[in-house]
């Protein structure tokens, strides 16, 4: 920790805390455990439009998410660039209301449950071939190239052609779907923005592209089923009524965001981290039983979606501290997976780590519904990469996303040894 | 109680006290094939069991949720429910459960 966080403790953290480029790489963490040791629910007044709480500890976390009627997910699930809020048109184009991320109960409860036997374990199993299958491809590609990158050749193509296959996109315009994603969502960094574009107008510019692409897909699916997600989001219904074009629209760009960036996130930094560690990437390449135990350590080690967003409904208290009715809370999930509290040698990353009760796909009602498809991609992707590549040579350093949201790489270029 | 678990034949006789559902009775106990992920949410389908034989005063309806979730596990059955649906109760003791192996 530096001199001068300590002389001015508040301003640099909260400085730190709202400047997306501070949480490129890891080193995020140091502060983080200086939080949870000494302002565990943090008043968060840095650059951002509008203050906040910051909380890092675990249990106030769990507390967060447990309760979403206390704590609203209308403002948005993470923070939003900047830390403002939406517009009302900005809200309209994000759907607010309309899709299960940013719903509260009783609307959220009732747009969630008829979807959650669509992502259930046995059903997600099923997939188990035609995920195998596009691993192996992906592998054999970046094999024979020899010079490869763990990003653009592995983690970012991996879900696209997993999630758009499934949702039924066609191979032709996965890479503009993909696209749109990229920029929706990686706003804050420089790289991925779009001139004349204040970083939330971009978010929603992209989304809504998304949007109008899976409504086109929506709509066709009511006129003429077909064995995939549009067709089965295109048919929810609430009792007896067909959820309306746009709440069965919102929900396939849930299904594409969702299921485009946090894996991606996951796959770059759990490879990489498994390169680091070639001992651990050994054992796991001869024992295919520490396979969850890898997967469920790179969630936690990664987080690839760092914090969560929930406005206090009433006023209420946390972790000792007065929070007002209107407050933006911030669940710091990234630092409730490295909270010493709960997790022995917080910062050591250990496959055969248990338990691993980390939060990384959230806690409560909004806990990810698409867990299961990522899981399955990890569990897949790692036991084989390793076997694959036992002798891989950096030829660069990592470059990390900028994003006070999605911990995640951008480049990593390696080369197959020889 | 007693959980079967097809896949290896074995009977476990689990004592129910101290838990509210026989899912989290079974993941305590490390019963094969009972997973328990959501932690009784209903969104995960890590839990079916076919119930075998009921004892008298033991009741527990199925929901529309619970029904909708049964209609994709592996090796459904008239007899399948999910076990975070079933509450401990004093009649529970004798309940008998079969852990349908994995297909
Ligand atoms: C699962 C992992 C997800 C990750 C890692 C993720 C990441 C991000 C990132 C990086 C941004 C740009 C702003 C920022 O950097 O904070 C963003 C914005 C946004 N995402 Fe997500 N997202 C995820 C899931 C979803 C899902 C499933 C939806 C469903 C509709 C969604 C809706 C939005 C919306 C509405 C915005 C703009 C408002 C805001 O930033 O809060 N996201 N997301
Ligand atoms: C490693 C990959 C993933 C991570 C880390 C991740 C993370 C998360 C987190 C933290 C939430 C909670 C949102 C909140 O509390 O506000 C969430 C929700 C969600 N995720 Fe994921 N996710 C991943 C993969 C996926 C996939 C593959 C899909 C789609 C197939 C998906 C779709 C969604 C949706 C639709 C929600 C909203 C659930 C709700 O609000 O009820 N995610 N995800
Ligand atoms: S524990 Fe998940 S459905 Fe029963």
């Amino acid at each position: 920790m530096s001199a001068d966080v300590h002389a001015a403790p508040t301003l640099d953290v909260d400085r730190c805390l709202t400047d997306p480029q501070f949480f490129a790489g890891m080193q995020f963490h140091d502060l983080f455990r200086r939080l949870r040791a000494e302002d565990p629910v943090h008043w968060t007044v840095g650059d951002y439009e509008r203050p906040y709480w910051s909380l890092t500890r675990y249990d106030d976390c769990v507390a967060l998410m447990s309760d979403s009627t206390l704590f609203s997910n209308l403002a948005g699930p993470h923070l939003p660039p900047k830390g403002r809020d939406l517009t009302p048109e900005e809200h309209r184009m994000f759907g607010t209301n309309t899709h299960i991320l940013m719903s509260d109960p009783p609307d959220h409860g009732r747009r969630r449950r008829p979807m959650n036997k669509h992502f259930s374990v046995p059903v997600v199993t099923r997939l188990r071939p035609m995920f195998s299958e596009i691993v192996t491809d992906l592998l054999d590609a970046a094999e024979a190239k020899g010079d490869f990158d763990i990003v653009a050749d592995i983690a970012a193509p991996l879900p696209v052609k997993v999630i758009l296959r499934l949702l039924g996109v066609q191979e032709e315009d996965w890479a503009a779907v993909q696209q749109m994603a990229v920029n929706a969502l990686h706003s804050q960094d420089a790289e991925f923005q779009v001139d004349g574009h204040d970083e939330l107008t971009a978010v929603v510019t992209y989304i809504d592209q998304v949007y109008q692409y899976v409504l086109g897909l929506i709509l066709d699916r009511r006129a003429t089923p077909a064995d995939d997600y549009a067709t089965i989001l295109a048919q929810l219904r609430d009792g007896d009524e067909l959820f309306t074009e746009r709440e069965a629209a919102f929900m396939a760009v849930g299904f594409v965001l969702g299921g485009l960036e946090g894996t991606r996130n996951a796959v770059s930094v759990g490879l990489m981290e498994l390169m680091a560690h070639p001992e651990q990437a050994r054992a796991l390449a001869a024992d295919p039983a520490l396979t969850s135990g890898t997967v469920e350590e790179v969630l936690r080690w990664t987080t690839p979606s760092k914090n969560r967003l929930r406005v206090a409904t009433a006023d209420t208290e946390l972790g000792g501290k007065q929070i007002r009715a209107g407050d933006w809370v911030v669940g710091w999930i990234a630092s409730a997976n490295r909270d010493e509290a709960v997790f022995d040698r917080p910062d050591d990353f250990d496959i055969t780590r248990t338990p691993n009760k980390h939060l990384s796909f959230g806690h409560g009602d909004h806990t990810c519904i698409g867990r299961a498809m990522a899981r399955l991609e990890l569990e897949i992707l790692f036991p084989a990469f390793v076997q694959r590549f036992g002798d891989l040579q950096t030829r660069g350093e990592p470059e990390w996303l900028v994003s006070d949201n999605a911990t995640g790489l951008k480049r990593y270029p390696v080369r197959v040894g020889v | 109680m007693t959980f079967t678990v097809e896949e290896t034949g074995r009977e476990l006789v689990l004592d129910a006290s101290g838990h509210a559902t026989l899912m989290q009775v079974a993941v305590e106990a490390d019963v094969p094939g009972i997973v328990g992920e959501c932690g009784g949410e209903m969104t995960c389908g890590t839990c079916h069991v076919h119930v075998e034989s009921t004892p008298a005063g033991y009741t527990a309806a199925r929901s529309h949720d619970e029904e909708d979730m049964l209609e994709v596990v592996d090796a459904p059955a008239p007899g399948s429910r999910l076990a975070c649906q079933l509450p401990v109760t004093p009649a529970v003791a004798g309940l008998r459960l079969r852990v349908p192996a994995p297909s």
